[in-house]
């Protein structure tokens, strides 16, 4: 691996556009098969130049034009908006600008885990707290499928701490804000803290059949991911915070109990013991009756920053940018192997370039030709995941509107 | 080459035929525009009628009033006003004659149109009218017997799939058992109950909803929401079509005008120093201000959506951009370097003021607003009365003087979801007055300036030396609990008078 350093971003950036960002692929996803022909020309792309510059509302003709710009701006940092009635370029000549499409997103921030990770804090991320995003992967990839009925989501590492995820089905794109809006809420599960400081509330005796799988899916992580991993009980000011969430007759008994313990895991043992008697013999207050699942939701449920789901007119970071502060490149992954992804073997730019110089030393000119630059990197796994992402979708417009669809064949 | 401009103007038929045939219900989804002849006096008639009535709805629902507390609130409300036939038509009570009743349908067909008009030149317009015309659509359907509902439902061709028996099973088994085999469900698609959706009160496979016939009218709702929405759009791009007609087009800005919305102009503009700020927030803030106020001096940072209730206050109150400024970056320079602070938040301030940007003059937010916004964890904003939970509400209302009988009092309101009338009582116990309505933070704080000022003369006059047991805990304050390092001089703190 090569170092990447910040001083020399403009130059890879330089070539990175030119070389490896893969504009075709990038094309398929955004002209969605040009069933609505302005799809990918009034979609408004937005850049961040070198020196905090935003540039709003750019709007594209052609990818011939986006690639020729990105060259040429050299952009640190690529987002995407909505797609409007007009050309976002062109909005001021227009009566009316408003949004028509836009994918249904979200956005998860490992520093929003802050008050439970123990492992980093900050921008930074380990394998340990990678784990926190895999679950949250999980559970929402599942409640999109499962409860919503959507097929075409791509999931996005954001490129330093955190990941993105976007719903591409056509109702997805379509709805609109007010249905949005609620499609967030009921995946935010997580309130504000309560006084004991706790964010995860089971009311009613019946939990919803969502939150159920959702917790089905922790159950299978949680002893290890965050019990042992993050060692939530192995320190005696967590422990206490825990302890806070539990009403005077648990606690006291937990408390008891917990004095000849070691380890993370034997407390939560205990306490599930413990929890579990007195559930059967009806000791449980009525606002601890839920407390197991609480605080596995509490420590793991994903915490979404649902306001970028919500604005339809929200910008996203795209995918194949580069982070501007790490250097790595912001890629797609498959949810169902997230557990085995891990963000420091994200390749960076500089091991991309490096990696194409490298590969263009050992072959001829010959081979060259022909061949799409990023096959040759580290990069070319997650193109793939990107490829599989874009067949599907293709098929689902392909079996709905027939041949009247332009080929999407390049 | 024709360069002579071919108007093509589609004219509108007028709609002939019965009444009983345009109007078969009393509940409508105004699909249609009216197009009859009719006399001003009664178009203004009509119009103003239905302002009246979205009005009173909206007034009740600002006093915290929810589901029947709110439906019977409005219901007597109405009753004062004069608006016989309107109110018979809504509460679905039958007419004397059937002239009287196809009168009453056409009415509420026509004001509805003309409001439509009023109400769609701006986002803000739009969402209040949206917001109003699905109240009254749930108002009138509470008041539908079985049948009507049927009716309505097959003259408007809402046929969903009644869930067969076989798959009843496999939803039941799936659904953990929220699907009930022995009750009746329909399936949707989840967009049209995204309500439901929202609050988690429906099984959803495959992005269909299984619902139960109460629910309904949340998919009748929702449709109704999004046609109307798209209607007043399109209204939004032709209004200047009718300001050619001087009469049509006074009598709909007029309705507009009228719109009492949570609007608050401030009335007294620089008039707050901002060293008082400390002070104030003690004496004078509602809950959700002062804590909000709080936080910033102690944690120095906002977030987002907390920055813009707060700021949006201050403005309100009459803090200028200047001091806001001044202010705001004390504050967040204490954890942020000073030039971050002006490439972001500088801008964000001013954008409040409306100095940048769309250079909108942003109304201070309104306590419906602040009661229905969403608050994330470690979020700061909102109305603590909804989104804090009960035991620590009642410790701040403990630590800011009230006994504890009274926040108990406060907190049974609280528990009936009442917010308002809980900010209310709140008021009435902090400042020792009777009823106050409270339905906006600033006039929250306009009316406790008047109570303080008002109970400062009286004390003048009759020279009491005994202060006012609120007062005197503001004195103690002055050695504030932050400490004096900020770039304030809050020693030059004096009584607000």
């Amino acid at each position: 691996m090569v170092q990447f350093s910040v001083e020399q971003l403009p130059e890879l950036l330089a070539v990175y556009y030119k070389r490896l960002f893969p504009y075709e692929l990038y094309h398929r996803w955004l002209s969605y098969g040009q069933v609505n022909p302005n799809s990918f020309c009034n979609r408004e792309m937005s850049f961040t130049l070198a020196g905090e510059v935003y540039i709003r509302y750019q709007s594209f003709d052609k990818i011939e034009d986006f690639e020729k710009e990105l060259i040429k701006k050299i952009p640190e940092k690529i987002d995407i908006g909505a797609i409007y009635n007009v050309k976002p370029r062109q909005k001021r000549m227009a009566s009316t600008f408003e949004v028509e499409e836009k994918e249904l997103v979200f956005d998860i921030d490992m520093t929003d885990y802050d008050s439970v990770r123990t492992c980093c804090s900050d921008a930074n991320v380990c394998s340990k707290c990678w784990k926190f995003m895999a679950i949250a992967t999980r559970i929402l990839d599942a409640a999109l499928r499962e409860d919503f009925g959507f097929n075409h989501i791509l999931w996005v590492f954001s490129g330093r701490r955190g990941i993105h995820c976007w719903v591409c089905d056509e109702v997805a794109r379509k709805l609109d804000s007010k249905v949005r809006s609620d499609v967030a809420e009921y995946l935010q599960l997580l309130t504000r803290e309560d006084h004991t400081g706790k964010i995860a509330h089971l009311n009613s005796e019946k939990i919803h059949p969502s939150i159920r799988r959702a917790l089905d899916i922790i159950e299978k992580d949680f002893e290890s991911a965050c019990v042992e991993c993050q060692d939530i009980l192995g320190t005696p000011s967590r422990m206490n915070s825990v302890l806070a969430m539990m009403e005077d007759g648990l606690r006291q008994e937990v408390e008891t109990a917990w004095e000849t313990t070691n380890t993370s895991l034997e407390r939560w043992t205990v306490f599930k013991k413990i929890f579990n008697a007195q559930q059967a013999s009806n000791k449980l207050k009525k606002r601890n009756k839920n407390l197991i699942d609480e605080l596995m939701l509490h420590f793991s449920y994903p915490r979404l920053d649902i306001n970028v789901t919500k604005g339809s007119n929200h910008l996203l970071k795209s995918p194949f940018c580069i982070h501007p502060k790490t250097g790595k490149v912001c890629i797609p992954f498959n949810p169902s192997a997230v557990s085995s992804f891990d963000p420091n073997a994200v390749p960076t730019i500089s091991d991309l370039v490096e990696e194409i110089q490298q590969f263009d030393a050992k072959q001829g000119e010959a081979i060259k030709k022909g061949m799409k630059n990023y096959r040759k990197t580290s990069m070319y796994k997650s193109i793939q995941v990107f490829e599989e992402f874009l067949r599907k979708l293709e098929e689902s417009w392909k079996s709905k509107y027939g041949g009247s669809v332009e080929s999407m064949d390049f | 080459m024709d360069f002579k401009r071919t108007i093509r103007r589609s004219v509108i038929q007028p709609l002939y035929g019965d009444l009983e045939d345009l109007y078969p219900h009393n509940l409508q989804l105004y699909t249609t525009p009216p197009n009859f002849e009719i006399s001003l006096r009664e178009l203004e008639e009509c119009t103003s009628q239905r302002l009246a009535i979205l009005q009173t709805m909206e007034e009740v629902l600002n006093r915290g009033l929810k589901g029947d507390d709110w439906r019977q609130t409005v219901f007597s409300e109405l009753r004062k006003q004069d608006l016989r036939n309107f109110r018979k038509l809504i509460t679905s009570t039958s007419f004397s004659n059937d002239e009287e009743l196809y009168a009453a349908r056409k009415q509420d067909h026509i004001s509805h149109f003309m409001l439509r008009l009023a109400y769609c030149d701006s986002e803000d317009k739009r969402r209040w009218f949206i917001a109003r015309e699905l109240e009254l659509f749930k108002f009138k359907w509470h008041y539908l017997n079985q049948s009507e509902r049927q009716q309505f439902l097959k003259i408007n061709n809402f046929n969903y799939d009644v869930v067969q028996e076989t798959e009843k099973l496999e939803l039941s088994r799936n659904s953990l058992g929220m699907v009930q085999t022995s009750t009746e469900y329909y399936k949707v698609p989840f967009v049209t109950v995204s309500d439901l959706v929202r609050a988690r009160k429906v099984y959803l496979s495959k992005g269909m909803a299984f619902i139960v016939s109460e629910d309904m009218s949340s998919v009748i709702a929702s449709v109704y929401r999004s046609s109307l929405s798209k209607s007043l759009a399109f209204a939004a791009r032709r209004i200047d079509d009718i300001a050619e007609d001087t009469r049509i087009f006074s009598l709909v800005k007029g309705a507009a005008k009228r719109e009492r919305d949570v609007d608050y102009t401030p009335a007294n503009n620089g008039k707050v120093d901002i060293n008082n700020l400390d002070t104030l927030a003690k004496i004078s803030f509602p809950l959700c201000m002062q804590q909000l106020h709080q936080r910033l001096r102690k944690e120095h940072h906002l977030k987002h959506f907390a920055r813009l209730q707060y700021i949006l206050f201050i403005k309100g109150i009459g803090v200028t951009l200047e001091d806001a400024l001044r202010f705001w970056k004390s504050e967040f320079t204490k954890k942020m370097d000073p030039e971050k602070f002006d490439k972001s938040h500088a801008y964000n301030v001013r954008h409040s003021y409306g100095k940048v940007g769309k250079m909108a003059n942003y109304s201070p937010q309104s306590c419906l607003k602040i009661i229905n916004s969403n608050v994330g964890p470690s979020e700061a904003h909102g109305c603590p009365f909804k989104h804090q939970d009960q035991s620590t509400l009642k410790k701040n209302l403990l630590q800011n003087g009230l006994s504890s009988i009274d926040s108990q009092e406060v907190l049974d309101f609280v528990r009936r979801g009442h917010y308002q009338i809980a900010c209310g009582i709140y008021f009435q116990k902090m400042h020792g007055v009777d009823k106050v309505i409270i339905n906006h933070p600033n006039h929250y704080f306009d009316e406790s300036q008047m109570v303080l000022n008002n109970k400062t003369i009286k004390s003048e006059i009759k020279e009491e030396n005994a202060t006012h047991p609120k007062k005197s805990a503001v004195k103690n304050d002055e050695q504030d609990v932050w400490g004096n390092d900020s770039g304030f001089d809050f020693n030059s703190f004096t009584e607000i008078n």
